[in-house]
């Protein structure tokens, strides 16, 4: 029996591995980073954002009754209305904003008060110019200098308010009635079918092309890190002459077949403990603050948030048990595919210094399939996932790896589609597994000189 | 219990490393697989433990095709290895249940072999921490923790202090007395000649003498002469026809043609009554042969 032993070999080449201080170093190192990037996308914002703007309450009579935080920081607006609309800003006391109406006269003194003014107040002058059928209206707001008071964000906050007050009194002064007012405001939705489902709107393809992104960058870095791991464990293996020690006692098939599934636990290890520790974080922090806002555990006024969030939502609803455990197979099988290439590097060489050398090929083929499932969203936006790239990256076995889990995740891939793909890395992975069970147990012993790949297809041959 | 090798054959691209190896070994005890370096003993040990593969031959243990990794088969291979960064106690453990043993009896075989070795200390300490000696001798455990019924050697004693080669040759010896087949490579010829009775002796990866070392030596007679007197006696030498070979300060040494000119040349010493210290005629030492058989090979390195 070819493999008999492997278990043995895999259960200690994973003891020892998760004990080795490299392995303990770079799962903390790595949960430090994710850590690091929870917390502060969750608390810089709101380490970074501006002191609220709180004002005091009154009742009617004028009685302090509380504190509430104002929605804009603006606290005081001058007004030089010259709108011919006549404009109620009587709506601004609602706002928490004093407004003072001025004259033309009284502008420049008021202007210069603003602008060397330590208050947050400002001054707005609402013009009407044109003539005829080229009327148009103009809102100048003017701010104090220093930015500590108020910033040119706060005023065209305020000058949006002020620009749909004048939409909505210039519709109203020629008769419109707030029915008919309504009817104009009514919103106009709109999307674009295909075969009876909707296309997806950009901020959607966008989700869809980050968590096809995110996954392929994740996926690389565990499965190209975890395949080095293999290669590097086979070569100091064979460098160290412990090789020939456990071929005594087992075949050299069961020593790769329990190193890669060794490294295949390490790399799952490494991502429950590491996965594990980063969602409690999230879970912990994420109620406090603009995660939180993004994934909607918490509710945001923020309308593009609020899109996001919702964009978010969909996408992930959409991920059930199936979707997940494909993830797990693709992961599995392409971790599988890329352990055994780099394993049968690692036994083509003598010397442990030659590893990295004899890795490069494989760097440069992992690199490239990376980026073909990197880039197929910047391909495949507006098409559904389904561009020519698109394809190419989930049928070859270089990027299906990559590429898949993405696809799939994101809802780019139909599940027939899905299965076909996840087949033929499969079937790839066969017929690479047996490409190596023949040459493996040849070259395993070798010494010397590197064994090129046309040698090992020789061997194939022989064998 | 038997090993059969027959006409064993490896190649290296165009190279033969192992040309129609043949040998049996029918009854336990050392078996000694010699030759220059590069001769082939190692490339054919890793053949007969089938870890490399042969173009023709075959090796049985017992009339079947032997398959390492059923049998009882211990190895010390002549390029040591360890795990350098793992606990050694636990690379025992792993050895040994892969060699099928459970836990229990490993850790039993581990106690012995270690107190045995007076290797005890090191339980703990990596592979990189330890000498080269203790090294070998973590190896020489790891080969026989499984108690195995055929083991195979490769230069035991290469780079031992005189101390623990004499622990390593009492153990070789217990497992001659345990009934052992064991086959052993060495450059030791002393070492050769203190277990073994049958010896293969290769040269670029050609059988260039094999047997029983007694009948060999036999074969050879004794026509080693080693002479010390008091006075010159190579003019004596000269009348019998000797020529010296070597001078030591043990004497002068003459390779004869037959034991009679040996004798004519003790008569004369004895005639001329010079006084005589030491007077040596015996066969060929395993050096000598081995040195006669492969020494004349530039090629050899």
């Amino acid at each position: 029996m070819q493999t008999k032993g492997w278990s043995r070999v895999m259960k200690f080449t994973y003891i020892q591995t998760i004990k080795s201080k490299p392995f303990i170093a770079s799962c903390v190192v790595t949960l430090v980073v994710f850590v690091l990037m929870i917390m502060g996308s969750n608390f810089l914002p709101a380490l970074l954002a501006e002191p609220e703007n709180t004002v005091t309450v009154t009742d009617d009579e004028g009685n302090i009754i509380g504190e509430e935080i104002a929605m804009f920081k603006i606290n005081k607006v001058y007004i030089l209305d010259n709108s011919e609309l006549n404009l109620d800003f009587e709506f601004l006391k609602e706002l928490h904003i004093e407004h003072e109406y001025i004259t033309q006269s009284q502008t420049s003194v008021i202007l210069d008060k603003v602008t060397q003014s330590t208050e947050a107040e400002v001054m707005a002058v609402i013009e009407k110019g044109g003539e005829g059928n080229n009327i148009y209206y103009e809102i100048t707001m003017s701010r104090p200098q220093s930015l500590e008071v108020i910033k040119s964000d706060d005023c065209w906050e305020l000058i949006n308010v002020f620009n749909s007050l004048l939409y909505h009194t210039k519709l109203t002064s020629t008769g419109i009635t707030e029915e008919e007012l309504a009817l104009i405001n009514a919103p106009v939705l709109f999307k674009v079918m295909v075969d009876g489902e909707e296309v997806k709107g950009i901020i959607a393809e966008m989700v869809g092309s980050f968590i096809i992104m995110i996954t392929s960058i994740a996926l690389f870095i565990l499965i190209f890190t975890y395949a080095q791991m293999t290669a590097q464990a086979i070569a100091t293996e064979k460098s160290s002459r412990v090789m020939e020690l456990l071929l005594t006692s087992v075949k050299p098939l069961a020593v790769i077949i329990g190193k890669v599934l060794a490294m295949a636990l390490v790399a799952l290890t490494s991502i429950i403990a590491v996965g594990g520790l980063t969602v409690i974080v999230f879970i912990v922090t994420s109620p406090m603050g603009a995660l939180g806002e993004v994934f909607g555990i918490i509710e945001t006024e923020d309308a593009a948030i609020q899109e996001l969030s919702a964009e978010l939502s969909n996408s992930f609803n959409g991920i059930g048990a199936l979707e997940i455990i494909a993830v797990i197979v693709i992961f599995i099988l392409g971790f599988l595919f890329y352990s055994l290439i780099a394993g049968l590097i690692g036994a083509t060489i003598s010397r442990i210094e030659d590893l990295q050398t004899a890795l490069q090929p494989l760097m440069l083929v992992s690199v490239f399939g990376f980026y073909l499932s990197y880039i197929t969203p910047l391909f495949s936006l507006g098409e559904g996932g389904g561009g020519f790239i698109a394809k190419l990256s989930y049928y070859l076995p270089i990027s299906s790896p990559y590429a898949l889990p993405g696809a799939i995740l994101s809802g780019d891939m139909s599940g027939g589609e899905a299965f076909l793909a996840i087949g033929f890395l499969a079937l790839c992975l066969v017929l690479f597994a047996i490409f190596v069970a023949k040459v493996y147990e040849h070259i395993i012993l070798h010494n010397g000189d590197r064994i090129k790949l046309k040698d090992m297809i020789k061997m194939v041959k022989k064998s | 219990m038997s090993l059969r090798v027959e006409n064993v054959r490896k190649k290296y691209g165009d190279y033969f490393a192992v040309k129609e190896l043949s040998f049996n070994i029918d009854k336990p005890g050392v078996f000694a697989l010699l030759g220059t370096n590069g001769a082939g003993k190692t490339t054919a040990i890793r053949v007969i433990l089938g870890m490399l593969a042969k173009e023709s031959g075959a090796v049985t243990w017992n009339n079947k095709p032997l398959v390492v990794t059923d049998e009882k088969v211990g190895y010390l291979a002549e390029e040591r290895g360890l795990y350098p960064k793992y606990n050694i106690i636990e690379q025992m453990y792993y050895f040994a249940e892969l060699k099928g043993m459970n836990r229990k009896d490993a850790g039993v075989s581990i106690d012995y072999w270690f107190g045995r070795l007076k290797i005890d200390e090191y339980r703990k300490k990596r592979a990189d921490q330890l000498s080269k000696g203790n090294q070998q001798k973590i190896q020489l455990a790891a080969a026989l923790i499984s108690n195995p019924d055929l083991l195979i050697l490769d230069e035991p004693l290469s780079g031992l202090d005189p101390v623990n080669s004499d622990l390593f040759k009492s153990i070789i010896r217990e497992q001659i007395e345990k009934d052992k087949f064991i086959i052993m490579s060495s450059h030791q010829m002393p070492t050769v000649e203190e277990f073994c009775e049958n010896i293969v002796i290769m040269n670029r990866g050609d059988v260039v003498l094999q047997g029983n070392l007694n009948e060999i030596k036999k074969g050879y007679g004794r026509i080693n002469l080693s002479v010390k007197a008091d006075t010159n006696i190579l003019p004596l030498a000269k009348e019998c026809g000797l020529e010296p070979i070597s001078h030591t300060p043990n004497g002068i040494c003459f390779k004869t043609q037959n034991e009679q000119q040996g004798q004519e040349l003790l008569k004369k010493i004895v005639e001329s009554q010079i006084t005589l210290v030491k007077f040596e005629l015996r066969e060929p030492s395993l050096h000598e042969i081995f040195v006669e058989k492969v020494g004349g090979d530039e090629n050899a390195d």
